[in-house]
């Protein structure tokens, strides 16, 4: 009897074997690595709704990576990203029930969870319906999607996921306070080899809705010529309510600049926004700084090329006194 | 009695009159009329009251063949319904006419397949000719026609004459009836069938290029392999790059990254026991280079060069060994590259993490996962 079991034990054990081992092997096969991808269209929305009102809408995914991809639908409240103007990112869950203008509430979207297959537009509908007692102020949500990452690794890894979304700027009622206060404008260094300048301008938006500061940079040479002339905030980047926002402005030119003047050294630069939508002339933020352009590499090549003829002056010189001595 | 008799022989007379007149009758009028073996009218447009003018022409392909063998010299016909008179014609005159070998309606392997164009005795010629009235009938003439085998599907293209002859549609949509005859002399085949006209053949189908603003942020993987990390050893690396696309009308991108860590601090995790981090520790950077020091942390390469996307501080790969921090959660997103300005071209940055077990990390598998926010400015 025990042979017999010895030997019907492989045939037991065999199938068990295969079936553990590919159990086991399947699931890393399908946690490979994938790349990820997804787009989105519009990748904003301002709107302006009345109290008790209904809006629906539409937001248009894709995926253009090699693999199907699910994303989770996510809606709440969106704040700035680091004083960066015109980013998002969503609330937490403790910062969204502390926020007071979060219209995440107010959203629905028709599906919870999306697979975006390869290369095919996908859209999902939302709907806003702003309650009766909303009362005036400027509300914000995003929906956003967020990859979700099934890999595997039995090694020490990173996983990443990607996550996208379209904020929505939500204005109730009327006559908004556009306010704004310039906290500072400067360049990043004081010298510069040759005219790649970064201009930071801070502004703090204390009204009650949010803003899309524009405006220009005027440069001016040691000659009182303007230099050049450089828009600020070319890209719309707006600014939220209660929030500081760092703009940043880059001017590149030649020594000789574009406008036939000189950059070389003291650099006035002024700098005037406006950012109201009605009366933007009204209290523009104006600022002033300066810096230097100093092309030190060619002032020493001068220097030593003057030198250098200085030198071979006077030697000529020299040979010519010792010649005429003998 | 006799003109009883006189009038039975009358009957009798009568009936044998009339049988013989019925049987001679057959062999007098003894038709060489056959139905055609196959036949079908291909029309380019299939629309009602197609004009024939500028862009609205038509063409026809008509395909047969016959029961029977037509000599040369013969003609095809095309009649069609009474009532269209004025349609099918719409200008009297010659048309231009075509043999064909093929056309896009050939059922392959079939008698709708076209064989041969149809041949010319001499040279083809066709026009066409109005109906007016009761029983006269828009009309198609193909002359000339060459000899007619049997088994063989002859082909003829039909369109517009140079000067006058002109093609069109009824103005009703439905089944109209044409009959086809192909004839010389009393030796003909014909066949009669319907085509169908519709009010309108042609979907027009539009799309429009949105001009809202779109960004398309890719990961060129979910996955990054640190390998081992030994204790106290020096630090590792793994890498992946991240590319972007706007539309033109977007005022430009910005990625942001958190980690997730153990929850309280981004880094490389071990959950199981005994459970330890790798922080991701300090607000701006982790610096591994040093003996004895621990960490994570990434760093992203700039994109453009000297153009305008731009990695922030922090993330700049200008030092070797030297990472951005990461926060946990979403609360601790940090921006990592913009631009200002659309990248209508995909753009990629690579990303790589760096790694460094201090002296008295737990052995066991770490995993942090990185979560890349994305989008275009509002």
């Amino acid at each position: 009897m025990q042979i017999f079991y010895i030997r019907k034990l492989p045939i037991v054990v065999l199938p068990l074997f295969l079936i553990t081992f590919f159990g086991i092997l399947s699931p890393l096969k399908v946690f490979a690595q994938e790349d990820v991808s997804i787009g989105m269209s519009p990748t904003y929305q301002n709107l302006k709704l009345q109290p008790g009102s209904k809006y629906t809408g539409e937001l248009v995914t894709w995926n253009l990576s090699q693999e199907s991809a699910k994303y989770k639908i996510l809606v709440k409240g969106f704040k700035q990203i680091e004083n960066t103007p015109g980013t998002a990112v969503l609330l937490s869950d403790e910062e969204e029930q502390k926020a007071l203008y979060s219209a995440a509430s107010w959203i629905t979207v028709n599906r919870d969870t999306i697979e975006l297959v390869p290369n095919k537009n996908e859209k999902i509908l939302y709907e806003i319906n702003v309650p009766q007692n909303a009362t005036k102020g400027e509300y914000h949500a995003m929906i956003s999607l967020i990859s979700e990452n099934y890999a595997k690794s039995p090694d020490s890894a990173t996983f990443t996921n990607v996550s996208s979304g379209m904020p929505i700027l939500i204005k109730i009622g009327d006559n908004f306070v556009e306010s704004a206060e310039l906290i500072s404008f400067k360049t990043t260094k004081n010298i510069y080899e040759k005219p790649s300048v970064s201009f930071t301008t801070i502004i703090n938006n204390t009204g009650d809705t949010h803003i899309s500061p524009t405006g220009e940079i005027v440069l001016t040479n040691i000659f009182n010529k303007e230099i050049a002339r450089i828009k600020f905030n070319a890209n719309s980047q707006s600014l939220l309510r209660d929030n500081t926002g760092n703009y940043t402005t880059q001017w590149t030119d030649k020594l000789i600049t574009e406008n036939k003047q000189l950059a070389i050294g003291p650099i006035k630069a002024e700098l005037i926004v406006t950012y109201r939508e009605l009366q933007p002339g009204f209290a523009p933020l104006i600022a002033q700084t300066s810096f230097y352009i100093i092309p030190w590499k060619w002032i020493l090549l001068f220097a030593i090329v003057i030198v250098l003829i200085v030198v071979l002056v006077r030697v000529k010189k020299h040979k010519k006194r010792l010649n005429s001595h003998k | 009695m006799k003109k009883k008799k006189l009038l039975g022989n009358f009957k009798g007379f009568l009936t044998l009159a009339l049988v013989a007149i019925l049987l001679t009758s057959s062999f007098v009028f003894k038709s060489n009329a056959n139905a055609l073996t196959s036949a079908y009218l291909y029309l380019s447009r299939m629309k009602v009251n197609i004009t024939g003018a500028g862009a609205d022409t038509l063409e026809y392909v008509l395909a047969f063949s016959t029961s029977q063998t037509i000599p040369t010299g013969g003609t095809v016909t095309l009649t069609f319904p009474d009532d269209d008179d004025g349609f099918w014609c719409k200008t009297a005159g010659a048309l231009t006419v075509t043999g064909v070998t093929s056309s896009s309606s050939d059922l392959a392997g079939t008698n709708w397949a076209i064989d041969a164009a149809l041949p010319a005795a001499t040279t083809l010629t066709a026009s066409c000719t109005k109906g007016s009235g009761a029983g006269s009938a828009d009309k198609i003439t193909i002359s000339s026609v060459g000899a007619i085998s049997t088994s063989t599907t002859y082909g003829v293209k039909l369109a517009n004459g140079t000067t006058a002859g002109v093609l069109g549609t009824d103005d009703t949509a439905g089944n109209h009836n044409v009959t086809i005859e192909v004839r010389n002399g009393t030796v003909s085949d014909s066949s009669t069938f319907g085509i169908r006209l519709i009010a309108d053949d042609r979907v027009v189908i539009s799309a429009t290029v949105s001009a809202t603003p779109s960004v398309t942020c890719s990961l060129s993987t979910n996955t990054v392999n640190l390998g081992s990390l030994y204790p106290g050893g020096a630090f590792t690396t793994g890498q992946h790059t991240i590319s972007t696309t706007t539309s033109d009308t977007a005022g430009g991108y910005y990625w942001a990254v958190y980690g997730t860590g153990n929850g309280t601090d981004a880094g490389l995790y071990k959950s199981s026991a005994t459970t330890y981090l790798i922080p991701s520790t300090g607000s701006t950077t982790v610096d591994l280079r040093g003996v004895g020091t621990e960490g994570f942390g990434m760093t992203a390469s700039d994109p453009d060069a000297a153009s305008s996307a731009t990695v922030s501080a922090n993330f700049s790969d200008g030092t070797l060994g030297v990472f951005g921090a990461l926060d946990p959660g979403v609360s601790g997103a940090k921006l990592l590259l913009s631009q200002q300005g659309a990248q209508t071209s995909a753009e990629s940055s690579t990303i790589t993490y760096g790694a460094k077990a201090g002296a008295s990390a737990q052995t066991g598998s770490y995993q942090e996962t990185v979560t890349f926010i994305c989008g275009g400015y509002y």
